[in-house]
């Protein structure tokens, strides 16, 4: 078996009292788009910055190709290509003057440099804006820039911490795109992120961590096999789905009636929409239907679907934090 | 890197050169192009900035206009002025406006991009690219002098028409050229320590208005100056008429490498990684600073036939410079981390000997201290078999004696019975200036309690014992008690150098009181 090309083991980073990271092992290798999923202040910033080199680990340790961040930091430094939550631009500053003073501080000299710039602006489709000054970019395309930034002296990881915060649907759409051509390109990826439905189609594995400590890791489609394995020791005698439920108008008695109901149970509800676990075969859910009906529920959408990364988040963690 | 542009328009290619072109131009050029590619980041990113600043670009058409006025209202009056005065008059205005520039406005602009890159995590962005802090410092010090050169460029042609309307020399002239901006470097140097040291808002705020206040200050303080600027040009001369020409205008330039080298040190040291070896440089750089003032001194003493007492003067000096450096060098830690163990073990053959006092770690920071110290006794023995007077010798050799003691002793107590409230080599270096500054409270109050009777009540500080010994008011058997507690304390610290000298490692981690660098 080959070694990941970035592994984390027993990883653990405290403020004083406060554990930010704890006791947290993980490793991915090459090609790979690894997620870090949590809720605000669960400690993944914490542990991506300790990842590139940027700070120190309590205890336990992080290797890149073997390399430890810490102890190898100057060297590891020039393997990764980090994007921090935030932008980290300079005023007075345009495009490519940014990528070229990132791609001379990186020791990139003559035709080389050049060319890693056009490249980058290229890739990242920057090339109209290569004048304009970072200031008057939008969020979509700073994220780019960042993006860019970090391809600039083609290292084989990147660690990119929230890169789709805050973006537009096409923005975020298009930034995954070139997420998933690097990966292609065999670097290995590690992205956090609160956008899980962007995770799930990215991701090849993920991680979720929560008051600094990992509640699950693993590759995204095992996860579900756990979660529904575990469900299925629950009530081995039902298939157990998500019904997803959406009404034409607001149902005031909505949470109380699905309370209600034997088949089904972790009722989420808002107005106009309810998703909650069902246990049961076709039958079941069709005297369900009918039963909300007649119960007067304006049902306007009514089905079952397997469990997607957010209701194995939702399942996972219980939104504490320190 | 082999990205699949997925549509994009290219970007202009780098400019090819013309066809047929002559070969010197074309050489020029190749130049030209190789030292801009090889030219610091830091610098090209700096200057670039600066170029499309507003801020700037006020400033400069300012000096340009400011400079401008000037010129036109005293040529116009210059009919009416006795010969000479107009240029002395038009070259201190120009002065004061282009020292405005250069004194005040790049090093506060300086301070201000430091602390920024610091707060606007683009600092982490900088240190991934594995640039080394000094690279960075000397590439903002070097887009200063870029900046300086373009002010300077401003009031050039006002310069040339000061120097043709007669009544300054040309020295007067080089000697403003160049003063100008080997202040404002040093202003800019300071002004990048000033924005290294501490990363606190409160700490920020404080160097802030420091350094605004000095950089405005040393303006103000020189406005006299240009507007008599007949007494500058008087002052150059006797300089440069006096006996020694070359040699103040040697430790004229020296001043100002020194003060930069120092604050770029000291910067590069604050925002190194524990974990790397931020100990060489400042220690090298301290160790020749003070070589260079002993150079200095000697050279003086040669040129002057007053050799003994400048290396009077020079003992004294390094009686300072040594503790100085112990207290940094002698509280490091034992062992060293793997990166530390790796450059040290990585160094260049011809670097390697050096490393025995310039290396990390405690062993080797006490042996820089005890060279540095052996030098200085050197210096001082031979200024007491030479030199017509004893007490400078005395005032350098006591004074090294007792501060190498409180050195020894604070950074004992501080390993030892306080090891738990001095985890760091910061907390050793505070419980030692601790230690001093208690001391000299002691030898206040014993002295007001004993009426200054006991004369040797002084000798528990470092300073006021030292005096003592150097006026000769305490007892020769009191002098030889100090003198041997510093040859034992000196001992000591060589003994605990060598048995400690082998290479030992320990793996860095995070400590409890290590601040959150998100935490704002």
């Amino acid at each position: 078996m080959t070694t990941p090309l970035v592994q984390v083991h027993q990883l653990t980073r405290h403020f004083g009292q406060v554990r930010a990271v704890e006791d947290v092992s993980f490793s991915f290798g090459e090609g790979q788009i690894f997620g870090f999923i949590g809720p605000n202040g669960a400690g993944k910033s914490t542990t991506m910055r300790i990842l590139a080199g940027l700070d120190i680990p309590t205890r336990g340790d992080c290797t890149v190709a073997g390399l430890s961040t810490v102890d190898d930091s100057d060297k590891v430094r020039r393997l990764i290509g980090y994007m921090p939550d935030a932008y980290g631009t300079y005023p007075n500053m345009d495009v490519v003057d940014y990528l070229d003073f990132f791609a001379r501080a990186y020791g990139l000299r003559g035709p080389a440099r050049r060319r890693a710039v056009q490249d980058v602006v290229a890739f990242c489709q920057l090339g109209g804006l290569a004048d304009k000054p970072i200031t008057t970019l939008s969020k979509g395309m700073k994220q780019r820039l960042c993006l860019g930034r970090c391809l600039i002296h083609d290292p084989p990881v990147l660690i990119l911490d929230e890169p789709s915060a805050g973006l537009d649907p096409r923005a975020r759409i298009e930034f995954r795109e070139l997420l998933k051509l690097l990966a292609a390109q065999g670097k290995a990826i590690f992205i956090s992120s609160h956008i899980l439905a962007d995770l799930q189609e990215l991701c090849d594995a993920v991680a979720i961590i929560e008051q600094g400590r990992l509640v699950a890791t693993g590759a995204v489609a095992d996860m579900k096999q756990a979660a529904r394995s575990a469900r299925r020791e629950a009530r081995p005698d039902a298939d157990v789905h998500v019904l997803e439920l959406r009404l034409s108008a607001p149902f005031e008695r909505l949470p109380e009636l699905l309370a209600e109901q034997a088949e089904l149970s972790d009722a989420l509800t808002s107005a106009t929409q309810a998703t909650a676990r069902f246990a049961g075969d076709d039958a079941q859910l069709a005297a369900l239907l009918r039963r909300l009906v007649q119960a007067g529920v304006p049902v306007c959408h009514f089905a079952t679907r397997d469990d997607n990364l957010e209701d194995l988040f939702m399942h996972l963690t219980e939104g504490r934090v320190q | 890197m082999s990205l699949s542009p997925p549509e994009a328009a290219p970007l202009s290619p780098p400019p090819s050169p013309p066809e047929g072109a002559p070969p010197r131009r074309a050489a020029l050029r190749d130049l030209a192009h190789a030292l801009a590619d090889r030219a610091n980041p830091v610098l090209v990113r700096f200057v670039r900035q600066q170029l499309k600043s507003r801020a700037f670009l006020l400033l400069y058409v300012v000096t340009l206009l400011a400079a401008t006025l000037f010129s036109l209202s005293l040529g116009s009056r210059s009919a009416q002025m006795a010969e000479g005065d107009a240029a002395l008059n038009l070259l201190g205005a120009l002065a004061a406006v282009w020292s405005l520039a250069v004194w005040v406005f790049e090093p506060i602009s300086v301070y201000r991009a430091v602390t920024a890159e610091r707060e606007d995590a683009t600092w982490d962005l900088v240190e991934l690219t594995g640039m080394r802090p000094r690279v960075v410092l000397s590439g903002l010090l070097q887009a200063a002098a870029v900046h300086s050169a373009l002010y300077a460029a401003a009031i050039a042609p006002f310069v040339l028409m000061a120097y043709l309307l007669r009544g300054v020399d040309l020295a007067t002239l080089i000697t403003l050229l160049t003063y100008v901006p080997l202040v404002g470097l040093a202003g800019v140097a300071t002004g990048i320590f000033a924005g290294c040291v501490g990363t606190t808002r409160a700490v920020r705020s404080l160097t802030s208005v420091v350094l605004t206040l000095g950089c405005v200050g040393v303006w103000l303080t020189h406005m006299n100056l240009w507007g008599d600027f007949d007494d500058f040009a008087r002052g150059v001369q006797r300089l440069l008429h006096g006996p020694l020409p070359l040699a103040i205008t040697g430790m004229y330039f020296n001043f100002f490498a020194a003060w930069i080298l120092l604050m770029l040190s000291l910067s590069a040291g604050l925002i190194t990684s524990r974990v790397a070896n931020r100990s060489t440089l400042p220690r090298l750089v301290w160790m020749l600073l003070s070589l260079n003032a002993i150079g200095w001194l000697v050279a003086l003493g040669l040129i002057g036939g007053e050799l003994e007492a400048t290396l009077t003067v020079a003992a004294v000096c390094g009686a300072v410079a040594t503790p100085l450096l112990g207290l940094f060098s002698v509280t490091e830690d034992w062992t060293l981390t793997p990166r530390q163990a790796r450059d040290l073990r990585s160094a260049r053959p011809w670097v390697r000997p050096f490393m025995v006092v310039l290396g990390p770690g405690a062993a080797r920071g006490r042996l820089a201290f005890l060279a540095m110290a052996a030098v200085t006794i050197g210096l001082a023995l031979w200024a007491l078999a030479n030199h017509r007077t004893d007490e400078p010798a005395l005032f350098a050799l006591s004074f090294l004696a007792l501060t190498s003691l409180y050195l020894l002793v604070g950074d004992t107590l501080a390993r030892g019975p306080f090891a738990r409230l001095c985890p760091t080599a910061t907390h050793r270096r505070a419980l030692i200036l601790v230690m001093l500054v208690l001391g000299a409270m002691l030898v206040a109050v014993l002295g007001a309690m004993s009426a200054f009777q006991v004369q040797e009540v002084a000798l528990i500080g470092p300073f006021p014992g030292a005096w003592v010994i150097a006026e000769g008011v305490v007892a020769p058997t009191s002098v030889m008690a100090v003198l041997a507690a510093g040859v034992l304390a000196l001992t000591i610290l060589t003994a605990q150098a060598l048995g400690r000298l082998r290479v030992t490692t320990q793996q860095v981690f995070a400590r409890g009181d290590d601040r959150n660098p998100r935490a704002g």
